[in-house]
């Protein structure tokens, strides 16, 4: 686990204690898909012709499936090289037969809260929030002269909410409690989340992940998605996913479970992620910003019709 | 794009160095070139003119589309418009035209933009995937033939953790990988029957070695899958072990097939068996009535009369002897392995056989007296003569000599067998005088279902259920076939350590008195009778019930003493289980002795669990039970549970 020295709730009392809270997060079910997802997936499946791209291509927008996937791909060749964080690549090797598997034994959201006393959650919302964090986080990364050739900038925008999915199942009541409470920004969120529940979604997301044999540079970003600066390695991962984040509350894509108002334009320039990534007001500062414009142009095209 | 703009371009490209287009990879040694958005080369390296055999000046100008393979040229057309949006990169594979043949290429292609952001031309670096793609369309193609595979198969690490699992394994099991990950499951230790088993398992195949076997399973309530295992090592080039594979065979169905067409042999031969015995017992009616009818007539001389009934007694014997062998046969008994008279086994069995083979087939025994008494299963033993006859008869259609001879061999005399060398072994010889058997034929004539009748003459059994006999006795068979000759059969059964002689029948003397008070349950009011008299003659106080709710009646008075009870076990109303329970409840210190015509092992369990082992097997002479009683009596009194 990682150590948690900055972001412990200042004063109020932990109603769970560590141990209580890993046992909660271990013992959650498999996460549940949106149901349009999985029909595209279980269309794609049951046909001998797909292509392993136009599945992976699928999975990609399923934050649940994704970690499912992976941490099947990784524990089937645990041990044998190092983890695999493409989806396509994962596709490849666990074949279309297990993958049919995979989609016939997914929760889908909408049957679970049939049965569920709970409201109904903005799960919508959550799933356009992740995927363009995704496609942004990507797109940040590509400018950094990090050199990614699978998934992993693809995945820690995908996957960097997923604590919220897990307090669905682990903490539902909790979670109500926290979406009811008075929330300026995403900080105040996050600090009533370890009011009500001891940790917040990130750290909740990270354990969870770590769990399923994810690799390292993905937990350390869920972690610290909203503290680049104390993220002890991999810290442009972690940087690029709180500035794509931030894009994307500006599109009015909110994170899930929540009601901050959106961010203003160019609120990101102020934040840490922003100068790990480009430094304080230097050219490549402005490059970048060129560029976000520019994406941010493009997002809501590119994010039709995934859903 | 309108064309003015890509005239200017194509100038671009006449004037323009290769440099300028292709960068770093002008020297470089994977395949490069760039084309502008219609298709048209505008440069290409040296390593990519060599791929396909022309210049770098030639290609210039030239168009892709006359390379690409043409079900490959719409994926090239379709990746620009994915070029035009960021990260403006994009890798696709395909196949190329080049002098070599086909080839596949994977090309990273990163788009050239001008100040303005348009996209002008496309630059592409290659490589030749053309033998990872085969191997990926041979690891397709053998998956999925795995995938239908009706065998289930997994493949594990070292460890014992699933690394795969086919389809069949899934629908077998139904567990898929992700459960099998979730759940932990061992799916190595599956069907085990425990960790010494499992531990010893383990052990065969870390030290490479195969492990086969049959292990059942049960899979989901009541339903008992058998499998035929096979796990072996998988290994890398370099010859170490990477993986476990798992093969299991579902063979649930013909484990029941087996088991059925055993029976079903069993019930062929029962019907060779009853030939004979009905003609046994033709014969013993024929004794048993024509001195009865001498005995009507009245003589006067009591020597006369008693000599008709001894007669009369001593054929009930001998038919009682043959129910019982007849109903042991057909039960599906495991053996019970006490003293036989092998010569007089077959002398019986011989007598009978005669009668019913072809006149054409005659018997010759050479039999070496005194044979000392086996230690075996009479019924099984008594299969093993008759399967080997009835295999000499079918050997010979147009008649010939079964010779059957026994003699004694010193273990050492049979070192060509795995035997013990110090124990004698008696031998069992049944030569015919037939056809033989080709060396091809002798190979395989106790494989089960082998057989060389014809049609649905025979199972292919008979010599498999000799096999498992004779192995089952510890012993072993010998063939010797010439064709044109005959074959002889030889089976060598160990002798005990100390010869045991075989009990001797009893000759008939009164049975004991006593003075004992007994309770005589029985339905077949003749026999209750018959009982109680001869008890009660000999002393005894006796007590009768005529079914068991008279017995369970009569059991729950607390003013009524006895010391044994005689319990009869089909009965209306309530049986003998029932009142055994009373029994064993109220008066858990008297002792019982069951008597019954045919007690099924099922039966037999259902008694066990109530302590009961004492037995007396219908027909009877009275003076068996009345040795029994006595016998039972004069031991220590039971012990209350």
């Amino acid at each position: 686990m990682l150590n948690d020295t900055t972001l412990q709730a200042p004063l109020a009392p932990t109603p769970y204690g560590d141990a209580e809270i890993m046992r909660r997060i271990e013992a959650c079910p498999k996460l549940a898909s949106l149901q349009s997802i999985n029909q595209a997936l279980s269309d794609l499946v049951r046909s001998e012709s797909s292509l392993n791209s136009q599945i992976a291509e699928i999975i990609r927008r399923d934050p649940s499936l994704s970690t499912r996937i992976l941490r099947m791909v990784n524990s089937v060749y645990f041990g044998l090289s190092a983890r695999l964080n493409n989806i396509e690549e994962a596709v490849f090797f666990l074949g279309l037969r297990q993958i049919r598997e995979l989609s016939l034994a997914t929760p889908v959201i909408e049957e679970m809260e049939r049965f569920q006393l709970n409201a109904a959650l903005p799960w919508k919302e959550l799933w356009s929030h992740s995927i363009g964090t995704a496609i942004l986080t990507r797109e940040i990364l590509a400018s950094t002269p990090l050199r990614i050739d699978d998934d992993t900038d693809y995945l820690v925008g995908l996957l960097h909410n997923i604590g919220k999915v897990v307090m669905a199942y682990a903490f539902p009541s909790e979670l109500l409690t926290i979406m009811a409470m008075p929330a300026a920004s995403t900080l105040e969120v996050c600090s009533n989340e370890r009011e009500v529940i001891g940790w917040d979604h990130a750290r909740i997301g990270a354990h969870y992940v770590e769990c399923h044999r994810l690799s390292d540079e993905i937990v350390v970003a869920i972690r610290y998605h909203a503290d680049p600066e104390h993220a002890p390695r991999h810290r442009l991962f972690a940087a690029a996913l709180q500035v794509a984040d931030s894009v994307v509350r500006h599109t009015g894509i909110s994170g899930g479970f929540e009601r901050v108002p959106a961010a203003k334009a160019d609120e990101w320039l102020k934040l840490e992620g922003w100068k790990i990534l480009y430094g304080a007001d230097g050219p490549e500062s402005m490059l970048a910003r060129g560029s976000i414009t520019h994406s941010l142009r493009h997002l809501p095209s590119v994010m039709q019709g995934l859903l | 794009m309108s064309s003015k703009k890509s005239d200017t371009l194509s100038g671009i490209a006449k004037s323009a160095r290769a440099e300028s287009w292709l960068g770093a990879w002008e020297a470089s040694a994977d395949p490069a070139y760039c084309r502008d958005l219609e298709g048209r080369v505008l440069a290409a390296n040296l390593s990519f003119a060599r791929k396909f055999g022309k210049s770098t000046a030639k290609l210039v100008g030239a168009k892709v589309f006359d390379f690409v393979h043409p079900d490959d040229a719409e994926k090239l057309k379709t990746v620009v418009a994915e070029l035009s949006r960021p990260p403006h990169a994009a890798v696709s594979e395909h196949r190329w035209l080049t002098p070599q043949g086909i080839r596949w290429f994977s090309w990273e292609k990163v788009a050239l933009r001008d100040d303005s952001g348009e996209v002008v031309a496309i630059r592409a670096v290659g490589r030749d995937i053309t033998r990872q793609r085969l191997a990926e369309e041979q690891f397709y193609r053998l998956s999925r033939a795995v995938e239908q595979s009706p065998v289930s198969i997994v493949i594990t690490d070292l460890v014992g953790n699933a690394q795969y699992v086919n389809s069949k394994f899934t629908a077998v099991s139904g567990h898929t990988l992700e459960d099998i990950i979730d759940k932990r499951i061992q799916v190595l230790r599956d069907g085990h029957p425990d960790e010494a088993s499992y531990q010893k398992f383990m052990e065969t195949i870390r030290a490479g070695g195969e492990w086969r076997g049959e292990l059942s399973t049960e899979r989901s309530k009541n339903a008992v899958v058998w499998e035929s295992v096979k796990v072996s090592c998988l290994r890398s080039p370099g010859g170490e072990i990477t993986n476990y594979l798992c093969l299991r065979e579902d063979i649930s169905e013909r484990k029941k097939l087996e088991h059925d067409l055993r029976q079903a042999h069993k019930m062929e031969s029962l019907g060779t068996l009853a030939g004979g015995i009905a003609h046994d017992f033709n014969n013993l009616l024929a004794i048993i009535n024509g001195y009865a009818e001498v005995c009507m007539l009245g003589s006067a001389d009591s020597k006369l009369l008693q000599k008709g009934l001894r007669e009369i007694r001593s054929a009930v014997q001998r038919a009682t002897g043959l129910v019982r062998q007849i109903l042991t046969f057909s039960r599906k008994a495991e053996a019970s392995f006490a003293p036989v008279e092998l010569n007089q086994l077959v002398r019986d069995l011989v007598t009978m056989l005669a009668e019913t083979f072809p006149r054409t087939v005659t018997f010759n025994m050479e039999l070496l007296e005194p044979l000392p008494p086996l230690r075996a299963d009479q019924n099984q033993l008594q299969q093993i003569i008759l399967n080997l006859c009835v295999n000499a008869r079918d050997a010979m259609p147009s008649g010939g000599i079964i010779t059957i001879s026994t003699s004694v061999h010193s273990g050492a005399d049979l070192k060509r067998h795995d035997v013990q060398a110090r124990t004698n072994y008696a031998c069992l010889k049944v030569s015919d005088s037939g056809m033989g058997m080709s060396p091809e034929v002798r190979a395989r004539i106790f494989e089960p279902f082998f057989t060389t009748k014809q049609g649905n003459q025979g199972t292919g059994l008979g010599l498999a259920v000799v096999y498992g006999i004779v192995v089952g006795h510890h012993g072993v068979i010998d063939v010797d076939s010439t064709p044109g000759v005959g074959s002889s059969f030889s089976v060598y059964l160990p002798m005990a350590e100390s010869a045991v002689v075989a009990i001797q029948a009893q000759a008939n003397t009164e049975f004991p008195s006593g003075t004992e008070k007994l309770l005589i349950v029985d339905d077949e009011e003749p026999l209750r009778d018959l009982l109680a008299r001869a008890f009660m003659k000999k002393g005894y106080g006796v007590v009768a019930a005529a079914n068991g709710l008279e017995a369970i009646d009569i059991i729950g008075d607390t003013n009524r003493q006895f010391d044994l009870v005689l319990l009869d076990l089909n009965m209306p109303g309530a049986d003998g289980l029932q009142v055994l329970k009373v029994i064993r409840a109220c008066r858990p210190t008297t002792k019982v002795l069951v008597i019954s015509g045919h007690i099924t092992s099922d039966m037999r369990a259902k008694f066990k669990a109530l302590g009961q082992d004492d037995w007396l097997q219908k027909p009877y002479a009275l003076d068996d039970i009345g040795r029994r009683l006595r016998v039972l009596l004069d031991a220590a009194p039971r012990a209350a549970a």
